[in-house]
């Protein structure tokens, strides 16, 4: 090696950690789920999400019976928390999505160990977010409405609502985001089948294996549908917010109708998914020891598609902005100056704060790689997002074209518990992951070392 | 690493040509401006942009590329750079314009603006003074850019440098910020503000989109034939050419999604502030453009995209390339006439010479660079 080349090798981490052998990796991510005494955080923390998943049923039973009235909705602000929930929780899941799909595609090798639990992190935000429009419907037993099928009444959706494209492009969401999870876990599934002691175990291991035996046919037919799914799943990364987008965009009202829309949501959803990756990956790599796997490269790359994503949404509240004054359109121009000087103007700034500022941290590799700080800017990234979707919601209806409709908006308890819920719906079904599935893909890490090893450059071993 | 004679005679050859061509069409369209002033301002704006454009693109995938580090770039980097590089020539050749901003813009003319408050309300960015100083400013910095990313250099002219990356990293990384803002802010200037009452928010990413779609592809199309016809000029090897492809497709796909984002927003909320913008480009004949632009800016080229034997194959990924150059020029010429005969096709003659007069100079530029910086095989990147 010339110095130049030692120079750059020590200047980048590895993927993976130094010394470690096919069956040590194997070893230490299957040992979470079947030898490892499960650690004692992890009963107060499944605790403390179960104990809010409780919440979120009483919340459901009680809005069932009382009907919507119960929350803070009003007739300006028909569509409260409910909404900002919704987004909030789609944008989470599509940090998943990009890292298995897209950086697959583009041969991104250090998506390799973050893939599994950001893909299980994307399905249960789903889940969670779900929920918010089908509780919204007040009437939620008639869901299927919402499905275009021929009955006897004759009723069908109406196609030119973005909001019966939502209905599709969650539910295909939903869907390929399952599959491309489920199939990328049968190879696991079979080694924990084949490692586990415990009859019943192993049973249930063996069934969702779905009789995998590792041949070479086995192996290509699986590469071939992965690959698949990749490219299927790539364009719905895109769609998915870009529906959700138009659910405002299309409408007239100022704040909301704004062609900026699709490509804005999307990073925003992009920003607010990595910030909840790394929400997650700092603790649970701290925990469960696998500083090796999610390594220092890990998590600066996932702060750096934070900042790329991060500016991007600076960009569409700069565009909005000077749009709203070049536009020279009374409404716009209110609709901006209500929103920085108005009744909501606190959260509009801790929003900018949140997003605009300190984002920018992001920029500083020290940031980038300091675990305690990056955790807390990821933190302070989630409730930012979530306030930009609050600013967006509520600042535009509460204020709009007929000033004796004007009103104030101010979410219940109920609107409360019910997000709260679904924080601890999302949790307690990520507890229950760790504990049973392998969180870090174990097939795919034995592959990574494999070819960083015959690549020549296995800087893990230097 | 020089080339050989016969390829620089091919070259010098080259040159002469562009330029003879460029400085023919020139005097052609001199003779349009003494002949019809108002015409000429207009169609020389579509030259000046249609070139700048294809330049500040290559400026953005460059910086792009150093940012990223990829491999997909190794190939293209020195064509990119002559492109970037022809920045400051363009701000210079866009002075005529300058002579003629009341014919282009409606907001240069003081007794419009007297009549109409809209125009009263945006007179603070939309004046000439102003324009000109931001004008001036998009020059100067894109030109710094130009320059600055490619300063650094390592052992070699020729060679991947590990040396001078951090550095770099850092500038481009600032570099695209700037880019992005600069490039929005020239997109409302020069074609946004054609129609001045009309806005749209997504309307500077989507020209600046277009803009790195074209450069790009002029550079995918450019190296691809250079590869194949010059001597000492390196064969870009098919693992290469199909990563170019790919990143062309994405191009494709991004700037479909962009224009198709303020379509769809517009027509569905059919109000009529947003809806003229349109209503000139898709009446009267110019639908054939909207047509075009949808069949062979995006539909065609993404399904042709879509292989890998074709993208590994320089003679026809170069076509392709090729097409979306033409494409991107129908796409000017879609923007910007629409401005003045809005649902009524009626292109001018001034309105091809135009860029045939920028085009040739911009041409015999690119070669000189090409020529004074070739591309050579560079060492370490993988075949």
């Amino acid at each position: 090696m010339s110095p130049a080349e030692t120079s750059r090798a020590t200047e980048t981490v590895p993927v993976i950690g130094p010394g470690h052998s096919m069956s040590s990796v194997t070893n230490k991510i299957s040992s979470i789920v079947l030898t490892q005494k499960t650690p004692l955080s992890w009963y107060i923390g499944f605790a403390i999400a179960f104990g809010l998943m409780q919440l979120l049923l009483v919340s459901i039973v009680y809005l069932l019976v009382a009907g919507v009235g119960v929350w803070g909705l009003n007739v300006p602000v028909a569509w409260g928390l409910a909404i900002v929930n919704f987004v909030w929780w789609v944008g989470i899941g599509h940090a998943g999505t990009l890292i298995s799909a897209i950086l697959l595609l583009l041969r991104q090798q250090w998506r390799t160990s973050i893939n599994r639990f950001a893909e299980a992190m994307t399905l249960f935000a789903v889940a969670c977010a779900g929920l918010f429009p089908l509780l919204h419907l007040g009437r939620p037993q008639y869901f299927y409405w919402l499905m275009p099928y021929p009955s006897t009444m004759g009723v069908w959706p109406q196609f030119r609502s973005p909001l019966v494209w939502d209905v599709f492009a969650v539910s295909t969401y939903a869907t390929v985001s399952l599959l491309f999870w489920y199939v990328g876990l049968i190879p696991d599934m079979a080694t924990l089948r084949d490692r586990s002691r415990n009859r019943f175990a192993r049973a249930i291991y063996g069934i969702l294996a779905m009789g995998w035996r590792g041949s070479a046919r086995h192996w290509r037919r699986y590469e071939q549908a992965y690959l698949l799914l990749a490219g299927l799943a790539t364009p719905l990364v895109i769609s998915v917010h870009s529906v959700v987008s138009f659910d405002f965009a299309v409408s007239l009202l100022p704040g909301w109708h704004a062609t900026i829309f699709p490509p804005y949501f999307v990073a925003g959803a992009i920003f607010s998914g990595f910030a909840m990756v790394l929400t997650l990956a700092i603790p649970l790599r701290a925990v469960y020891g696998l500083q090796d796997f999610v390594t220092m490269r890990h998590i600066e790359n996932m702060a750096k598609i934070m900042l790329v994503s991060g500016l991007i949404v600076c960009y569409g509240y700069g565009m909005e902005a000077f749009t709203g004054w070049y536009g020279g359109h009374d409404l716009e121009m209110f609709v901006m100056s209500n929103r920085a000087f108005g009744p909501y103007a606190p959260y509009y700034w801790a929003l900018i704060f949140c997003n605009v500022g300190v984002t920018q941290l992001l920029w500083f590799k020290k940031i980038r790689t300091s675990v305690p700080i990056l955790f807390v800017v990821a933190l302070v990234a989630n409730v930012g997002m979530w306030l930009e979707r609050f600013i967006i919601v509520v600042t535009s209806l509460h204020r709009d074209f007929l000033p004796s409709s004007w009103d104030m908006y101010t979410p219940t308890f109920w609107d409360w518990s019910l997000y709260f819920g679904t924080i601890g719906l999302f949790f307690s079904l990520l507890f229950l992951f760790i504990r049973f599935l392998p969180m870090i893909s174990i097939f795919e890490m034995r592959e990574l070392l494999h070819d960083v090893e015959s690549e020549g450059t296995a800087d893990a071993h230097d | 690493m020089s080339l050989p004679e016969s390829t620089r005679t091919r070259l010098n050859q080259m040159i002469a040509m562009a330029v003879t061509t460029g400085l023919a069409a020139g005097v052609i369209c001199l003779i349009g401006w003494i002949a019809d002033g108002t015409q000429f301002h207009r169609s020389y704006l579509i030259g000046i942009l249609f070139w700048t454009g294809l330049s500040l693109g290559a400026l953005g995938v460059l910086m792009l590329h150093y940012l990223v580090d990829g491999n997909w770039g190794h190939a293209v980097v020195r064509y990119l750079e002559a492109s970037a590089r022809l920045l400051p020539p363009l701000g210079l050749l866009a002075l005529p314009l300058g002579f003629g901003l009341q014919e282009i813009y409606v907001w240069a003319d003081p007794v419009r603006v007297l009549g109409d408050p809209l125009l009263q309300h945006k007179l603070p960015y939309l004046n000439p003074g102003s324009f000109v100083l931001r004008y001036a400013a998009y020059f100067v910095i894109w030109s710094t850019l130009a320059f600055a990313v490619g300063y650094r250099r390592g052992p070699g002219l020729n060679q991947v440098d590990p040396g001078g990356k951090e550095g770099r990293g850092a500038l481009c990384a600032i570099g695209l910020v700037v880019f992005v803002v600069t490039g929005t802010f020239a997109a409302i200037d020069w074609l946004m503000s054609l129609e001045p009452h009309w806005f749209s928010t997504i309307y500077g990413c989507m020209i600046l989109m277009g803009m790195v779609l074209a450069g790009f592809a002029f550079v995918v199309a450019a190296a691809c034939r250079m590869s194949r016809h010059l001597e000492g000029i390196p064969v870009i090897p098919a693992a290469a050419l199909n990563d170019l492809g790919s990143l062309l497709f994405a191009f494709v796909m991004i700037w479909a999604y962009l224009t198709f984002s303020q379509f769809l927003l517009i027509w569905s909320a059919n109000i009529v502030e947003e809806t003229t913008w349109y209503f000139a480009r898709l009446d009267g004949g110019w639908q054939t453009f909207g047509i075009l632009l949808a069949v062979f800016h995006f539909a065609v080229p993404f399904v042709l995209l879509l292989s890998r034997e074709l993208k590994r194959s320089a003679r026809r990924l170069g076509s392709v390339a090729s097409v979306l150059v033409t494409m991107h020029l129908v796409e000017l010429i879609w923007l910007v006439v629409p401005a003045f005969h809005a649902g009524h096709l009626r292109i001018h003659w001034l309105d091809l010479m135009a860029p045939l007069a920028v085009g040739g100079l911009w041409f015999a530029g690119f070669l000189w660079q090409l020529s004074s910086r070739p591309p050579t095989k560079l060492e370490g990147v993988p075949a």
